[in-house]
C-alpha cells in the first residue's frame, strides 16, 4: 500500500471537519504554527502549494494586513481588554493563522480530490440522486457559465453598446450582462436536466460512483494517517483549550 | 399520415425533413419526440445550440463520451469515431471550451451512445463542416452504431449545400397542414446608411491564444478593401470566429497590429467603433424585454427599416426570446445591418434559414458593399459564399492564405 | 408565437416529475449566479455582497424548499471554492429564503417600492444572522463589511458592537441591490419561461398582470 497515494473520499471528508474543529480550538501561537506547517507539507507532496499561496496573496494579505493594522496600531490593544499593542498584534496573527489553517485544510482534503472522487465524497454524506447531479452540474458548468458572461460581453461589444472599456461603462453593463444571462442559463438548465431525466444520467452517475468507490480500497492506508493527524491535532488543541481556560 | 409510419418504414435509416421556415418542422419532431417518449421509448431531440445538450455531469470530453457510453454493446466503436472526428485531442478539455462544431459532434456521439430509438437533428448539422458533416452522415447511414435508432432531420439553406448521402427525404407538408403566413425576410425595403468613414483594414502579425503557449492565430496578415466582400473559411475550431472578436475588440490583442485608414487602431479599448459584427448565438445578443426596444437603440429611421427587413413589424411587443431562433437570428442580422459602421462581420448569418431568406440575405450584403461597407462573412455554405461572389480567405494552421 | 411556447421539453405528466426537472435545471443556476456576483463584487472591490441573487430567484421560481436547498449548497460550495469563511454563514441563507419566499408569496417583487421593503427586511435578518458568527473572525473576513467594522473599532468600541453595527449597516443596503436586480430580471422574462414557472413558486404573483 502506497503512502502517497490518494487518500479514499470518506477519510478525507472525515479529516476535514475533525481538522475544522481542532482549528477552532486552537488559541496559541506555536500550535497554530505547528499545525500550519504539518499541513503546507502534505500540501508539498500533493504539488498544491502554488493554490494555497494565491489563496494567501488574494484572501490573506489584506485581511492579515487590516487586522494587525486595526489592533495592532489603532486600538493598540486585543478585544479581551489586554493593553499593549503586542497583544493586538498577537491576537491579529492568531486570527490570520486560524484563517490560513482552514484554507489549507479545505485544500488538502477536499480540493485536491478529482471530480469523480468528489462525487463519491458527497455520495457518502448523503448527497445522491438529483442533488449529488446538481452539485456535479453547478461545478462541471462554472466553464460555460465563464464563457456565456465573456459571450454576452463579446456580444454587447459587437453591437457597439459597450463602446469604452471605463469601470462606469463596465458596470453600466451588468443589469443587461445579467438578464441576458438569468434568462438564456435556465432554458438551457431545463432541456439538459430533462436530458438526464430522459437518458437515465443520473443512475449512470451512480454506477460511475459505485465503480470510482470500488477502487478506492486499496488507498486507506494514506487515509488512515490523514485521519490520524486530523484527531491528533483535534485532541491537542482541545487540550490546550480547556488548560487555558 | 402519421410520421411513425414513415419511421416503422425505414427502421436505423436517416430520413430529412424538407420544408422551408415556419413549415411546422420543428413541432413536428418535438412532437414526435415527445409521444414516442410517453410510450416508453427513448426518444432525444437536438435542436441548432447543441452546448444546452451536453450533460455537464463530467468534467472532460472523453468522461462525456463515457458517461453516455457506459454499458453500450458499440462503446468501443464510440471512441473510435470519436477518433476520427479529431475529438481525442481535446479529451482533456471541458465539453463547454470546445468550439461550436466539435460540441455538435461530441453530443451526437453522446447521444447515439444511448442507443435512443428515435433521434431528431433539428439543424443540428448546420454548424458543421463540409468534412464533418459527410462522416456523421456516413455512421448514421452505415455504422451498427446507429442500427437502432431512427434519426430524423432537418437541413436549411441551399440545396447545393445539401447532403447528397440521404436519399430518404419527405416533405413536412405530408405530415402537417400550417395556415399561418410566415413573416417576410426581405432585402427590398432594406435602406442601408453608410458611415461617413470607409476605408482599409489592415492586420499585421497578430498572435492570439487562449491560453499560455497555445496559439490558435499565428500571424494573421490581411489588407482588407472597402466596398468589398470577404469570406472567412476553415475548418471547425481554427479561430475564425477568435480572429473576427479581435478584430471587433470583444476579445484583447496582444500581439500584432490592426489599422483603419493607416491609422493604428486599439479595438479592445474601444470596441465596436470600426468594426461591428452578428454574432453566431442571437440569445447573447439581445438585451430587452420587446422588440420595439431592442431596436431603439438604433437611429429613429433605422428602427423602422430594421424590423421590416427582420420581419418583425407586427411583433414589435413580443419579448424577442419569445421568437423562434430563425427570427431571433433575422432579427439581430438586421440590427447589426442598420448601424452606421465601417466594416461588418456576420458569422453564420444563414444557419436555420431557408433559401429565399439566404437570397434575401445575399441582396442585403450586396447593397451594403454597393454603398461602401466592407464586409466579412464566416460561413461553411460554399454556395451562400459563390453567391456573394466573395474574395476568400482560408484560415489553416494559424494563419490567413487567400483562395 | 403560442404554438412555439408550448412545453414539449417536459413530456411527462407526473407533476412530481416535473418539479424535480424544475429543481435540478434552476438549482445548479442559482448557485453559479450566486457565486458569479460574490467573485464580481470582490474583483471590482464594490462595497456590496450581491451573492443572494441566484437564491432569490431560485425561491421565486420554484419555492422556498428550492431556495434553501441553493442557499446551503452555496454556502458549503463557496467555502471550497471562494472563501472558507463562507460555510459558517449558512444560517444566514436558511434564513434569508425563509423570508425571501414568504414576501414573494405575498407579491413583494411586484414593484419597485415593495422590493425595497422587502430589501430591507432581508437585510436585518442577514445582519442578524451574521453578526455573532462575524466575532468568531475577530471582526474580519474580508469582505466590504470590514470597513465599517475597521471604523468603529477604531472609535474605541467593543469587537461585540462594531460587529453588529457593521453588519446593520451595510446589509440591508445590499440586500436592496439584489431585490431590484431579482425585479429587473422576472421583469425581463420571456413568456416561454414564466410558462415552465407558472405552476412551481411565487413567479406569477410577482409579475405585473
Amino acid at each position: 500500500m502506497n503512502l502517497f497515494a490518494s487518500p479514499p473520499s470518506l477519510y478525507r471528508g472525515l479529516a476535514c471537519f475533525i481538522g475544522l474543529f481542532g482549528t477552532f480550538m486552537a488559541n496559541r501561537l506555536p500550535l497554530l504554527l505547528g499545525g500550519l506547517l504539518i499541513v503546507l507539507v502534505i500540501m508539498g507532496i500533493q504539488g498544491k502549494l502554488r493554490e494555497f499561496a494565491r489563496f494567501g496573496l488574494t484572501v490573506l494579505l489584506h485581511i492579515g494586513g487590516a487586522l494587525i493594522v486595526i489592533w495592532g496600531f489603532v486600538r493598540k490593544s486585543g478585544p479581551n481588554g489586554e493593553h499593549s499593542p503586542e497583544d493586538g498584534v498577537l491576537f491579529a496573527v492568531l486570527t490570520i493563522l486560524r484563517l490560513a489553517l482552514l484554507g489549507a485544510i479545505f485544500l488538502v482534503t477536499v480540493l485536491t480530490l478529482s471530480p469523480d472522487r468528489l462525487s463519491h465524497l458527497l455520495h457518502t454524506f448523503g448527497i445522491r440522486g438529483w442533488a449529488l447531479a446538481g452539485v456535479i452540474s453547478y461545478l462541471n458548468l462554472w466553464s460555460d457559465f465563464r464563457r456565456n458572461i465573456k459571450q454576452i460581453y463579446a456580444s454587447r461589444c459587437a453591437r457597439r453598446l459597450m463602446p469604452d472599456r471605463s469601470f462606469a461603462t463596465r458596470l453600466r453593463q451588468m443589469p443587461y450582462t445579467l438578464r441576458t444571462l438569468f434568462i438564456s442559463s435556465p432554458m438551457y438548465s431545463l432541456d439538459r436536466a430533462q436530458t438526464w431525466e430522459s437518458g437515465g444520467l443520473i443512475h449512470r452517475l451512480e454506477r460511475l460512483d459505485k465503480r470510482t468507490s470500488a477502487t478506492e480500497d486499496s488507498f486507506q492506508l494514506s487515509g488512515i494517517l490523514l485521519l490520524a493527524l486530523a484527531t491528533g491535532w483535534a485532541i491537542t488543541t482541545t487540550v490546550y483549550f480547556f488548560k487555558s481556560e | 399520415m402519421n410520421i411513425d409510419a414513415v419511421l416503422t418504414s425505414h427502421p436505423g435509416n436517416p430520413i430529412v425533413l424538407e420544408g422551408d421556415n415556419f413549415s411546422g418542422r420543428t413541432d413536428l419532431l418535438r412532437r414526435c419526440v415527445a409521444d414516442r417518449s410517453q410510450q416508453g421509448d427513448q426518444a432525444i431531440y437536438l435542436g441548432s445550440c447543441v452546448h444546452r445538450y451536453l450533460s455537464s455531469l463530467m468534467p472532460s470530453v472523453h468522461d462525456e463520451l463515457y458517461i453516455h457510453a457506459l454499458g453500450a454493446r458499440h462503446e468501443k466503436s464510440l471512441f473510435r469515431f470519436a477518433e476520427s472526428f479529431g475529438l481525442t485531442r481535446c479529451f482533456s478539455q471541458s465539453p463547454f471550451v470546445l468550439s461550436g462544431g466539435e460540441q455538435v459532434l461530441l453530443t451526437i456521439l453522446a447521444k447515439l451512445a444511448l442507443e435512443p430509438d428515435v433521434l431528431a437533428l433539428d439543424g443540428t448539422l448546420a454548424e458543421l463542416d463540409q468534412v464533418n458533416k459527410i462522416r456523421i452522415v456516413q455512421m448514421l447511414r452505415a455504422s451498427p452504431i446507429a442500427e437502432k435508432t431512427s434519426t430524423l432531420l432537418t437541413e436549411n439553406g441551399y440545396a447545393a449545400d445539401r447532403m447528397e448521402d440521404l436519399p430518404i427525404r419527405r416533405s413536412v407538408g405530408e405530415f402537417v397542414t400550417t395556415s399561418r403566413t410566415p413573416p417576410r425576410f426581405c432585402a427590398s425595403d432594406f435602406c442601408f446608411i453608410p458611415s461617413i468613414n470607409t476605408g482599409c483594414l489592415e492586420a499585421k502579425g497578430i498572435y492570439f491564444g487562449y491560453r499560455a503557449g497555445s496559439l490558435i492565430l499565428r500571424d494573421v496578415c490581411f489588407r482588407l478593401q472597402p466596398g468589398c466582400i470577404y469570406s472567412f473559411e476553415g475548418g471547425n475550431g481554427v479561430g475564425k470566429s477568435t480572429l473576427a472578436q479581435i478584430l471587433v475588440g470583444a476579445l484583447p490583442l496582444h500581439r500584432g497590429s490592426i489599422s483603419f485608414n493607416g491609422r493604428v487602431l486599439n479595438p479592445w479599448k474601444n470596441p465596436g467603433q470600426t468594426v461591428v459584427m452578428h454574432m453566431q448565438n442571437p440569445d447573447f445578443q439581445l438585451f430587452s424585454d420587446s422588440v420595439y426596444k431592442e431596436l431603439s437603440d438604433l437611429p429613429d429611421f433605422s428602427s423602422g427599416s430594421a424590423a421590416r427587413l427582420a420581419g418583425v413589424e407586427d411583433l414589435m411587443t413580443e419579448h424577442p426570446f419569445d421568437l423562434p431562433f430563425v427570427l431571433r437570428k433575422r432579427l439581430t442580422f438586421s440590427i447589426i445591418a442598420h448601424l452606421k459602421r465601417p466594416w461588418f462581420i456576420f458569422d453564420e448569418p444563414t444557419v436555420g434559414q431557408d433559401i429565399q431568406t439566404c437570397d434575401q440575405m445575399v441582396a442585403v450584403l450586396r447593397k451594403m458593399a454597393r454603398n461602401g461597407a466592407g464586409i466579412i462573412v464566416i460561413s461553411h455554405s460554399q454556395e451562400f459564399i459563390r453567391r456573394l461572389e466573395t474574395k476568400r480567405l482560408w484560415l489553416e494552421d494559424g494563419s490567413i492564405k487567400e483562395l | 408565437m403560442q404554438k412555439e411556447n408550448q412545453d414539449y421539453a417536459v413530456t411527462s405528466d407526473n407533476e412530481q416529475q416535473r418539479k424535480k426537472v424544475l429543481l435540478m435545471a434552476t438549482v445548479p443556476i442559482g448557485l453559479l449566479l450566486n457565486h458569479a456576483m460574490g467573485i464580481l463584487t470582490l474583483y471590482l472591490k464594490l462595497p456590496l455582497y450581491l451573492d443572494n441573487i441566484g437564491m432569490f430567484l431560485v425561491t421565486i421560481l420554484v419555492g422556498v424548499p428550492a431556495g434553501v436547498i441553493t442557499g446551503i449548497l452555496s454556502s458549503l460550495l463557496g467555502g471550497l471554492l471562494i472563501n472558507p469563511v463562507i460555510p459558517y454563514y449558512t444560517a444566514s441563507p436558511i434564513a434569508l429564503a425563509l423570508v425571501a419566499g414568504w414576501m414573494a408569496k405575498k407579491g413583494y417583487f411586484r414593484s419597485i417600492p415593495r422590493a425595497i421593503v422587502t430589501g430591507i427586511l432581508l437585510g436585518l435578518v442577514g445582519a442578524t444572522c451574521n453578526a455573532p458568527l462575524v466575532i468568531l473572525f475577530s471582526g474580519f473576513t474580508g469582505t466590504c463589511t470590514d470597513a465599517t467594522t475597521a471604523l468603529l473599532l477604531a472609535n474605541g468600541q467593543s469587537l461585540f458592537t462594531s460587529a453588529f453595527f457593521a453588519n446593520f449597516v451595510n446589509d440591508p443596503f445590499d440586500k436592496i441591490i439584489q431585490c431590484l436586480l431579482v425585479v429587473w430580471m422576472i421583469r425581463g422574462f420571456p413568456k416561454k419561461l414564466q410558462i415552465r414557472f407558472a405552476n412551481s413558486g411565487y413567479l406569477m404573483r410577482n409579475l405585473i398582470k
